[in-house]
């Protein structure tokens, strides 16, 4: 019996022995085959794209040169936006100084699709409201002109949020990689993805608190639960963390691990925004590339990594130095730091950078560029490949015109007519667009007084009649048979249209029976435009008009003299460029160049010129469009303080529904519009609306006029005429003008009004002229 | 012939005098006088003897703001020659919002333009280097010799 039972025994421990090896190798077999679906899935990510990065959008770079004026606070306000800090000592990379009447900056690296440069030292002597020189200081050699780093401007989030820089890990510096394994896991180059010795060591310190006080994991680790896994607080999930460690330790190389990690941890918030990696954290705390970074400021980041928000500068900078003093501890303790290294670096305090919170700056330029984009790039590749997108815009003009505008519209609202009739929902709005005539790119645009209020962006958006504005189309379509010295006829008219009367009037009390075509525009009279218009041919006109590419469609009635015709204000601004630019029309631009994240140039765009009128037609324009700043409706000007050669048109619609100001320089061209988005009433004129913003955002950029006109170009001649006639004026007559003509229309005939009649003396000088000009 | 056709035809003798006599008085009349821009008195006959004429005024020396265009439009010229047409045509453009005058940058965005095959915009900037070097007889020569290469090209 006893036998039995001993072999019954004997073969049931034998089957459980079989069960229990068959059950470890099926076990083995399991995880081994766990392992390859694991070391499949790391492949995957490791080998395909590892992060979505958001695009970059950045502003223009800024061009210094002597001479250039200079709006101080703006300029400052540019160095802070670039990320340089103010300091009391010589300054540094990425840092500057302000002494009486000079500047010191160490410059940033430069990096734009065309150029690359290092970053030096520069000094720049102030004059009162200009630059003075500019100087290398590494060489003591003046410079004519200095170019700064584009802004950065916004980004295309994707629904994550999250931004990093990356970096390689030959860009990171030893102390900094010292400091982190020092910080999280100092035998990370002795373990296999998993720390026994770490491991036992959290236990007992977890045992000994009575609780989870310290989690062991290696840096192989966080990088397998932070890249791949969910947050929760399993033991399957722990072990699936641990077996991911030694397969991510067995495949792949040790700096290769430290590399994904040091752009994959999270390292804090700037606003809704996370920040994820060293590269970016290095930007955001301090201000400078990775490189850059001393050995206490990498100490501090790698402090970062344990409780980013907690020990952030910005949060308490106490628990930040102390956090950080820690770090150097540990490496003092593994050997990395001297005793002097140590003591040396303890003394020194945390300095960030100052906090730049993801400000959406230039909305409506932005939803604009965006526009443009979309025809190249999805919202998923703008949001995840990183690309670098290089803009047109100015950053300062795009700061006084927000300004400008906003001010001018807060002064408008004070006059009793306005403010009756503000409401919440449909308050005064504007709109500012600035443009370089010459290449067409978008310098600024303001859309609206306000993006958070309403995004329609009424400087694109928008279809409004231009009034007077238009006017200059007409004149440039009369100058074919008319001259700037032509008399035009100012007394009422009534019109017949379609069956129904119309008797245009003019806007200032101005009765002279006749005026000069110059007069005409200077003092926006409608009674003369309409005339010149109907003498000129409605065609004509419409025909002239179609050159410049306005989107709407134009009909030939005499009310399109007065402007009647709805227009998109940024169409209204390319079409005065032409003016500008010597009758070439440029393609308004707001996208420069697409780079990608190994800065290869993916698209580019370049000014695009198309001729649309003479350039002796241009300067008479210019010429005629100077009159309306020097003596007619935007004659204010004067009284605002701007002081340069200037060109421009007013426009008041009926019932003051659309306020209108353009106005431009040889340098830059700014349209102003203000109105009611339910096309209400304002008792207010371009004059006096517009042309007041006009004014604000023109003398807040002083380094964008240099204070020069346009030269005649070849075409265009000079003559003294009678006013009085718009012929060539005699001694008699009583009161002679220089004027410009355009060669093949200018006058040749004396003053019929003030010379004697003598018949032989007239048949002589006409035989004399008939020859001189054949 | 009767009296009357004799008093008839001398009339007509003296009447025709007349008509001459007052041609001729007109003709030796002093003109209208037009005013010109500057309304100076009209030159004096030429001396027998020509005196050379000084040499033009050297032109004047550059504005800050043109010097920092000509570095500009010096660097595209450098990137044209480094077959970088993209990266000069950017560089020109940012010289051309500096100073819209040289024709030196007009050239060489024609230049730019012509490389990338776009006759067009080759075209209009060839014009307008012709605009701004019309007293440069020199750039000129170089200017008509790159239209007639775009015009080659655009055929």
């Amino acid at each position: 019996m006893a036998k039995k039972a001993t072999s019954f025994r004997r073969r049931l421990i034998k089957r459980l022995t079989v069960l229990l090896l068959a059950l470890t190798a099926a076990a083995i077999a399991g995880v081994a085959v766990y392992a390859h679906h694991l070391a499949v899935k790391i492949d995957g990510r490791f080998s395909s794209r590892r992060w979505q990065i958001p695009s970059t959008i950045y502003s223009d770079s800024t061009l210094l040169f002597p001479g250039q004026g200079r709006n101080h606070d703006l300029f400052l306000a540019k160095l802070e936006a670039l990320g340089y800090r103010r300091v009391n000592q010589s300054p540094a990379l990425g840092e500057y100084r302000l002494r009486p009447g000079r500047l010191e900056i160490f410059l940033h690296d430069l990096k734009t699709p065309s150029q690359t440069r290092s970053g030096f030292p520069v000094q720049i002597t102030l004059d009162p409201n200009r630059i003075g020189t500019i100087t290398d200081q590494r060489s003591g050699r003046a410079l004519q002109l200095l170019e700064l780093e584009p802004e950065k401007i916004g980004l295309f989030f994707g629904a994550a949020r999250e931004q990093r820089k990356l970096v390689a890990i030959a860009q990171v510096p030893r102390p900094l990689i010292q400091a982190v394994l020092a910080a999280e896991d100092n035998r990370f180059y002795h373990h296999h993805g998993v720390d026994p010795r770490g491991l036992l060591r959290a236990l007992w310190a977890n045992l000994r608190a009575g609780g989870i006080r310290q989690g062991g994991s290696t840096i192989t680790q966080q990088l397998s639960k932070n890249y791949f896994l969910t947050p929760e607080r399993t033991l399957s999930r722990k072990l699936r963390e641990l077996l991911m460690a030694l397969v991510i330790d067995a495949r792949y190389a040790k700096d290769e691990i430290l590399e994904i990690y040091l752009n994959e941890i999270y390292l804090g918030q700037k606003g809704s925004v996370s920040i994820n990696g060293i590269g970016e954290a290095a930007d955001f705390y301090f201000g400078k590339p990775v490189e850059a970074l001393s050995l206490t400021e990498g100490a501090a980041l790698a402090g970062l990594i344990k409780a980013p928000n907690l020990h952030s500068p910005y949060q308490d900078p106490d628990r930040c130095r102390n956090r950080r003093d820690s770090v150097l501890k540990a490496m003092a303790k593994n050997g990395w730091l001297t005793e002097e290294q140590l003591h040396a670096a303890l003394e020194k305090p945390v300095t960030p950078a100052g906090f730049r919170t993801y400000h959406r700056k230039a909305p409506y330029f932005m939803d604009y560029l965006s526009e443009q984009l979309g025809a190249l790039y999805s919202p998923e590749a703008l949001a995840s490949m990183g690309m670098s997108i290089y803009t047109t815009l100015d950053t300062q003009i795009q700061s006084a015109a927000e300004t400008a505008l906003l001010q001018g519209l807060a002064r408008l609202e004070k006059t009793p007519g306005l403010r009756a009739q503000r409401s919440p929902a449909n308050r005064l709005q504007g709109a500012v667009i600035v443009m370089q005539p010459k290449t067409g790119h978008i310098l600024a645009m303001v859309g609206g007084r306000d993006y958070a209020e309403s995004q329609f962006n009424r400087a694109s958006q928008a279809r409004r009649q231009p009034g007077s504005t238009f006017k200059p189309f007409v004149f440039l379509a009369g100058l074919e048979r008319f001259t700037p010295a032509s008399r035009l006829s100012n007394r009422p008219q009534v019109y017949e249209i379609d069956g129904q009367r119309w008797e245009p009037q003019n806007f200032e009390r101005e009765t002279a029976p006749e005026l000069s075509l110059r007069q005409a525009l200077a003092h926006s009279a409608n009674r003369a435009t309409v005339y010149l218009a109907m003498q000129t041919g409605l065609d004509a006109v419409v025909a002239t008009a179609e050159h410049f590419q306005f989107s709407t469609r134009l009909r030939p009635l005499p009310a399109i003299a007065l402007g009647a015709f709805e227009v998109i204000p940024l169409e209204l601004a390319r079409a005065y460029c032409t003016f500008a630019a010597g009758g070439l029309e440029p393609y308004p631009l707001s996208l420069k160049a697409v780079v990608n994240e190994a800065g290869e140039v993916l698209e580019r765009r370049h000014m695009n010129i198309e001729r649309v009128i003479s350039p002796a037609a241009a300067f008479i324009m210019n010429s005629l469009l100077a009159s309306v700043v020097t003596e007619g409706t935007a004659a204010s000007l004067a009284q605002r303080g701007i002081r340069f050669p200037a060109a421009g048109k007013t426009g008041t619609t009926n019932n003051s529904r659309d306020a209108w100001f353009v106005g431009y320089t040889p340098d830059l061209l700014a349209l102003v519009w203000v109105g009611f988005d339910d096309g209400a009433g304002m008792h207010a004129s371009g004059a006096s609306a517009a042309l007041p913003i006009w004014a604000e955002l023109l003398k807040a950029v002083p380094q964008t006029v240099s204070g020069t006109w346009f030269s005649p170009p070849p075409g265009v001649v000079q003559r003294m005429v009678c006013s009085q006639s718009g012929q060539l004026a005699l001694k008699a007559c009583p009161s002679p003008m220089a004027e410009y003509f355009m060669e093949n229309n200018a006058p040749a005939a004396p003053c019929p009004l003030h010379g004697r009649r003598n018949p032989f003396r007239e048949f002589f000088d006409d035989v004399q002229n008939r020859l001189h000009h054949k | 012939m009767t009296s009357r056709t004799a008093f008839i035809t001398n009339s007509l003798r003296c009447a025709l005098a007349a008509l001459m006599a007052a041609l001729l008085l007109a003709a030796c009349q002093k003109p209208m006088v037009v005013y010109t821009p500057t309304d100076r008195p009209a030159a004096p006959p030429r001396p027998e003897i020509r005196v050379p004429e000084p040499p033009p005024p050297p032109p004047p020396p550059p504005t800050p703001q043109q010097a920092a265009a000509r570095q500009l439009t010096e660097e595209g010229r450098k990137l044209l020659g480094a077959d970088r047409a993209d990266d000069a045509i950017t560089v020109l453009e940012r010289a051309l919002s500096l100073d819209a005058e040289n024709g030196r940058n007009y050239y060489f965005l024609g230049e730019a333009w012509l490389r990338k095959q776009n006759f067009e915009q080759a075209r209009e900037f060839n014009r307008l280097a012709e605009l701004y070097f019309r007293d440069n007889p020199e750039w000129l020569r170089s200017v008509a010799r790159q239209r007639g290469r775009i015009d080659a090209g655009g055929k």
